[in-house]
């Protein structure tokens, strides 16, 4: 039969044909051995994030460090560089608002610059028209065509975050009723839920760590991780409660190669994205949903496949050798 | 089994054909044109030459493919924008243009140097490109007093029709509600393609409010004005002999336009001027008080009423403002632009309330397009890495080629979907477009998954198919469910990525999927 030749490799035994171990074999041994210890793992860095977002809140006032878009304020994108590097037209401009905050980001693309981003607190419109006309006098060859300006009045920066939160609120009971029908016990209900919301919490302090500053688009970023993340939990819990035919290290490690494997590709396509793109706000996007793809392998495998395995074995239903 | 063999069992499942059905239809809804050049026609200046000539902008419902190009000026052929505004700065007053487009031909006399044509790179297909990625001016408005539903209709209606009396027809104007559930709207959102912000922030914003008073006595409001007349012929126009030199340097010259009252104003205008006296001013014979003129409460003009016109209930009238610039052709053109700018607030009449402008952007149609070529660079890097990490797992063409396949045919219905509702595609739109790729391959994945681990354990197929299914579904509403969220937030600002992902999944689960389920049989039974 031509069926076993085209067939991929399925090593489900954790011995090959050859009889001897292999690393990976070991590592899965290990892994399985030390369930107990790595679940603890997730909780502690959730622990450790829940600090930064702590501390951040008690410096800052805010969860996040957040940019023009959602604090208020004037976002300048140009096309051009002559002369400069980012800190010294950060200087130029802000000599021009000593009473004002002057920022200014390089916008680049595979390394090469291609242009600058200023971004300023003013949010008058005069003060918009006073730094347009700051810039085009320090880049003589900059056409009306050659940049974008972005305002935004403090208020509605503040709306979005403040939905945005309650959107998440509600995203996070929504998808709680989904799986609850789903599955029909608490456990993986729970299971599932800690998983997202560790995931979005641990990203989050991660981001702030990068010192990086949320725009509008790293707020959809943020609701795509939530979105994703729980696909993978629930082909976990799927495979591990549905199924229960096979030996459970079995289909522990069928879950967690499918899984892998759909992390993998959607982080193919996010990280090809935040390489070769030119685009701010994709880049940004990109960038928070890599952190989040990383954060989610791990809450995963340590924290919810674990979590499922010790329910299980609670309620007798597994034994593993 | 053969090659050939496989390929025609595939067409015969029903789900495979649906999904070849949905990718022609998209396609021909996306009507690609990569190698049309000219430029289309974007808008109509009331009153310019080209408006004379008939050219029109008809109002909505035209898809961007059908859009009129021009494709001659004066027997040059106009490939790009750059092309058009060369061609017609050769023209001088009084000349004759002649246009040739995709739809017709005109002939233009230049009674100005501005031929009022509004010009726009063509089309390359249906899909309608959002500002991010064209170029153009996006303002968020809220009215500084509540204002009541049907107010923000008529402010709605109201600025539409300034933009458009300004030659501005590819122009959307929606009320947005934060809330998702009830509550009332509370911004207006103005997104016009290909202008810059100086060009209509003071013309939306405006309020309007027109009052014309003697010695502080209302005579007539905006609402009392029955035409405003911007025909040369009528006398509207910037007077060339009123330019001259302004006193702190520069130029300054003056326009007028003729108005008509309702007889009720005429009347009241009467019954004041009839009370007043006649006083003597370089030998000519005037009445002792002015009319005044008040714009939002600001004073622009202040018109002497002639002494014969005592107690005479005149309907006609004549409005006159100025302009000045550094040299004389700034200063006419000034003038001119304040002009057009009054007469459009005038025709449409006050807007219910001051509006606060909340949000601005400008953004440049060079960034634009560097980022709809670099997009597509994107879409290429996306592809070969996910065909990489595919083949990496299953070492088999046969499961990855068709996988990478569906994933962008997904992409393409999405295209299709969007150039049929016309949908603007953004930035962020673009983002979950990405997202799309990588996620929706993860359904795929779960699928041969399934179907492989379910083989080892003889069962049947169908009950595979059902199980990756399960999952599939669940995991399709979680996504959903996260996203509705941002279809409200931020007066909208993020609806791109909602609006692409919430479709993108939804057209996978009805057409993708389920077309993956078919190929993956015929490729696996082969028994």
């Amino acid at each position: 039969m031509e069926h076993s030749n085209k067939h991929p490799k399925d090593n489900s035994n954790t011995k090959t044909s050859s009889g001897k171990s292999s690393f990976g074999d070991k590592f899965y041994d290990s892994y399985l051995k030390h369930y107990k210890i790595l679940v603890v793992i997730p909780f502690i860095i959730l622990l450790l994030a829940l600090c930064q977002l702590g501390f951040q809140y008690a410096t800052a006032h805010d969860f996040v460090n957040k940019g023009i878009a959602l604090k208020g304020g004037v976002s300048m994108t140009v096309e051009r560089i002559d002369s400069f590097t980012a800190l010294s037209l950060q200087k130029e401009i802000a000599s021009s608002f000593p009473s004002n905050e002057v920022n200014v980001r390089e916008l680049a693309s595979l390394g090469k610059l291609n242009g600058f981003i200023i971004e300023s607190d003013l949010t008058s419109l005069e003060d918009r028209d006073k730094l347009v006309s700051v810039v085009e006098g320090l880049f003589p060859s900059l056409g009306s065509n050659d940049y974008s300006v972005e305002v935004t009045g403090p208020s509605i920066g503040q709306q979005l975050f403040r939905q945005a939160q309650i959107g998440l609120l509600i995203a996070f009971i929504s998808m709680g009723i989904v799986v609850w029908f789903s599955y029909k016990t608490p456990f993986p209900v729970f299971g599932i839920i800690l998983a997202a919301a560790s995931n979005m919490l641990i990203t989050l302090a991660i981001f702030n760590l990068t010192g990086e500053k949320l725009t509008a688009a790293g707020v959809a970023a943020f609701l795509m991780v939530l979105g994703y993340s729980v696909d993978t939990d629930i082909l976990l819990a799927s495979r591990l409660l549905k199924r229960a035919d096979a030996p459970f290290k079995q289909r522990l490690l069928s879950a967690i190669k499918t899984s892998f494997l759909m992390t993998a590709t959607t982080a193919a396509a996010v990280m090809a994205a935040l390489i070769f793109t030119n685009s701010d706000t994709i880049r940004q996007i990109m960038f928070i949903l890599t952190i989040g793809l990383v954060v989610d392998v791990f809450i995963t495998y340590l924290q919810n496949a674990n979590l499922l395995r010790i329910y299980l074995e609670k309620k007798g239903e597994v034994t593993v050798k | 089994m053969s090659f050939t063999h496989k390929t025609k069992k595939l067409f015969t499942r029903w789900r495979f054909i649906f999904l070849a059905i949905m990718l022609l239809f998209a396609l021909l809804l996306i009507s690609p044109h990569p190698w049309r050049e000219g430029v289309a026609i974007s808008g109509v200046t009331q009153g310019s030459p080209a408006f004379a000539a008939g050219i029109f902008v008809s109002e909505k419902g035209v898809s961007p493919i059908n859009r009129e190009v021009i494709h001659f000026v004066n027997s040059v052929e106009i490939k790009s924008v750059a092309d058009y505004y060369a061609a017609i700065s050769n023209v001088n007053i009084n000349d004759s243009v002649f246009i040739e487009t995709s739809k017709s031909s005109y002939a233009l006399t230049a009674t100005e140097k501005d031929l009022g044509i509004r010009v726009t790179q063509a089309p390359k297909s249906n899909i309608r490109m959002g500002l991010d990625l064209q170029g153009g001016t996006r303002i968020l408005l809220e009215p500084e007093n509540k204002i009541s539903n049907d107010d923000f209709t008529t402010l709605q209606e109201n600025i539409e029709r300034r933009l458009n009396l300004f030659g501005l027809s590819d122009i959307r104007v929606s009320i947005i509600n934060d809330q998702p559930v009830g509550g009332n709207p509370q911004y207006l959102l103005v997104e016009i393609a290909g202008v810059g912000i100086e060009e209509v922030e003071t013309l939306i914003s405006r309020q309007g409010k027109f009052e014309a008073k003697i010695a502080n006595q209302s005579v007539f409001l905006g609402s009392d004005i029955k035409s405003v007349s911007s025909d040369a012929r009528a006398g509207a126009g910037v007077d060339s002999r009123t330019c001259g030199a302004a006193s702190q340097g520069g130029y300054s010259c003056q326009f007028h336009f003729p108005i008509t009252l309702s007889l009720e104003a005429a009347q009241n205008q009467a019954n004041i001027t009839k009370n007043l006296d006649i006083i003597t001013e370089n030998s000519q014979r005037y009445l002792s008080q002015k009319l005044d003129l008040y714009l939002d409460d600001q004073l622009t003009d202040s018109l002497s009423i002639g002494a014969d016109l005592k107690g005479r209930a005149l309907t006609d009238i004549q409005i006159s403002g100025g302009g000045s610039g550094a040299t004389l052709d700034d200063a006419i053109a000034n003038a001119v632009a304040n002009m057009k700018e009054l007469q459009t607030v005038l025709k449409t009449g006050g807007l219910p309330s001051k509006l606060d402008i909340v949000r601005a952007d400008t953004i440049s149609a060079s960034l634009g397009d560097s980022f709809i070529g670099n997009s597509f660079f994107v879409g290429l890097m996306i592809f070969v890495s996910i065909t990489a990490v595919i083949y990496l797992r299953y070492r088999s063409w046969k499961i990855t080629l068709p996988m990478v396949f569906l994933s962008f045919a997904e992409v393409v219905l999405l295209f299709g979907f969007a150039a049929l509702v016309g949908w603007n595609i953004d930035l962020a739109a673009i983002a979950g477009i990405i997202v799309l790729l990588g996620s929706g391959i993860d359904h795929l994945v779960i699928i041969i998954d399934e179907i492989q681990s379910g083989e080892s354990k003889h069962e049947s197929w169908v009950a595979r198919i059902k199980s990756a299914f399960t999952i599939i579904l669940i995991a399709y509403f979680t996504t959903v469910v996260a996203m509705l969220p941002l279809l409200f937030a931020g007066a909208g600002i993020l609806k791109g990525f909602a609006l692409t992902t919430i479709a993108g999944v939804t057209l996978g689960i009805i057409v993708t999927r389920p077309a993956y389920g078919a190929i993956a049989e015929v490729l696996h039974n082969d028994n």
